[in-house]
């Protein structure tokens, strides 16, 4: 799409009242509990792909855990204490973001078949799969609290403010999700370039180091990455019993805000031009 | 009851390519210049040769597409394409999947809740209903989904082509269903078919397309008259 056609679209008057038609569905309640329904059905479904099923949630992130493990731990031997927690903390954070966005970018894409079948509010595939990856967090999230309750430091009152954190990274991974997948139906080739971001972006999130065992002048950038801040206020909140930074709160949830507002707005304006396209 | 559902006035729907560099210029106007409504209660045929804006027009009125030009104003409020087995998980069963589908069909929870079990009845899969849909034959996820979508009970029903589904028996029994829940008198319709008798059993009135206009509406008898007359070769 043209810089051009993309202005026209948003200035343009258009043929009016088409999505008075089938409205039903964009009730906010209804699209909810469609949403859930949907986010449970797949769980269901995908426990059910492997032999191994439900065990694969709690085995996946246990495996990057070794990996990550040995080659930081062992090899480069960054020095941390409860390397093994600390690395955990940081690969669930980071697991349900990156795995949520990256499934979230072809997920309107490939249901246009479905679509074009009946009146659905695009917005619920990328919503579905971010609740599915939710979901799979708590999970890593159960291991890591108990872990850290067993060979950890225990909890603090801190921990209170953790389903804050959690708030913030669903607002971020919902408004990831929803941006990226309102831009692969028009340029489907993003989905490959966002494979690339996202290893990027995993280096520069202090998923294996710390943000302040980095170089004063590298800080201030790496604290602008959100995901980066997030995954310093899980173990702020979890590892070190202190309160969550304020700053860095104010950051993640207000990118998380944006984000998820930008990415509504956006696959709400363009989901009624994807059924058109050809 | 003469209220009208559907209002379109000079309504047009038009494909477009887009191109991430330049301004593109193949639009493609599937749909021009319509301009019909839709009484409650009605059931209205649709005709017109391969590529005339037949299933365009189908998804206009379901609100999957809008319309680019014109204005269309609907009062209906669930409007649904009898779409056999949209969104099936494979992995799923197919109880399962009649809360996944009957949601996307535009029903409610509760109500999904209540017509469970009619909705199995009228299937016929017995047991087979809670083993994964992966298992069904082609014939079994038809029939399921045909009950859900009959159970829908949309206010406007639009169908594309096929009125029957799975086996022989099947196909006699679900057709038979949809033509008792046309001829009622509650009940809209939409019904886009190559088939001139049905369109005359079931349709009060027609409207013939051709490539993307609408070059006739009218009584169904009159206006397939005229389209045969004029497809056939002389």
């Amino acid at each position: 799409m043209s810089l051009q056609d993309f202005i026209a679209y948003f200035t343009h008057s258009r043929g009016e009242g088409g999505a008075a038609a089938g409205r039903r569905i964009a009730s906010g309640y209804q699209f909810w509990e469609l949403a859930v329904f949907r986010t449970v059905a797949e769980l269901r479904a995908e426990s059910k792909r492997s032999y191994a099923g439900l065990l694969w949630w709690i085995i996946r992130p246990l495996l990057s855990l070794a990996v990550y493990g040995v080659v930081f731990g062992l090899i480069f031997k960054v020095k941390q204490e409860h390397f093994l927690l600390f690395l955990f903390s940081g690969i669930i954070g980071w697991e349900w973001f990156s795995s949520s966005t990256q499934r979230c970018a072809t997920s309107v894409l490939s249901n246009r078949p479905l679509m074009l079948l009946v009146k659905v509010n695009p917005m619920l595939f990328p919503v579905s799969i971010c609740l599915v990856d939710f979901v799979k967090f708590l999970l890593g999230l159960l291991i890591l609290l108990v872990a850290a309750a067993i060979w950890g430091p225990g909890f603090g009152w801190s921990i209170l403010m953790l389903p804050v954190i959690i708030l913030a990274e669903l607002l971020l991974c919902m408004g990831a999700g929803l941006i990226v997948s309102s831009i692969t139906p028009f340029l489907p080739d993003f989905a490959m370039i966002l494979t690339t971001i996202m290893q990027l972006l995993m280096f520069l999130s202090g998923v294996f180091y710390r943000i302040d065992s980095l170089p004063a002048r590298l800080r201030p950038l790496i604290a602008l990455n959100p995901v980066a801040v997030l995954l310093e206020q899980y173990r702020l909140v979890i590892l070190e019993h202190a309160m969550p930074d304020l700053r860095g709160m104010a950051v993640i949830l207000g990118s998380g805000i944006a984000a998820a507002l930008v990415g509504r707005l956006l696959l709400a304006k363009f989901g009624r031009i994807y059924t058109k396209r050809w | 009851m003469n209220e009208n559902l559907y209002e379109l006035n000079a309504v047009g729907v038009c494909y477009r390519h887009y191109s991430l560099w330049r301004k593109s210029k193949h639009n493609i106007w599937a749909l021009r210049d319509l301009s019909f409504s839709i009484r409650r209660g009605e059931t209205v045929g649709i005709i017109g040769r391969n590529g005339a804006g037949k299933t365009t027009i189908l998804r206009l009125l379901a609100g999957i597409l809008e319309c680019d030009s014109g204005r269309l104003s609907c009062s209906a409020k669930v409007v649904t394409m009898l779409s056999i087995g949209a969104g099936f998980d494979n992995y799923l069963t197919g109880r399962e999947n009649i809360g996944l589908n009957g949601r996307l069909l535009g029903m409610h929870g509760a109500q999904i809740r209540t017509l469970e079990n009619s909705i199995v009845e009228m299937s016929g899969l017995g047991g087979a209903v809670d083993m994964p849909v992966r298992t069904y034959s082609t014939g079994m996820r038809a029939r399921l989904g045909f009950s859900i979508a009959y159970h829908a009970d949309p206010e406007v029903l639009l169908l594309d082509e096929n009125l029957g589904v799975g086996d022989a028996v099947f196909q006699a029994e679900s057709s038979r269903l949809i033509r008792e829940k046309l001829a009622s008198r509650q009940q809209t319709a939409v019904i886009v078919s190559h088939s001139i008798p049905l369109i005359r059993e079931m349709c009060s009135r027609v409207i013939w397309l051709e490539s993307g206009t609408m070059k006739k509406i009218g009584d169904a008898e009159e206006v397939t008259r005229e389209y045969l007359d004029h497809v056939r070769p002389r």
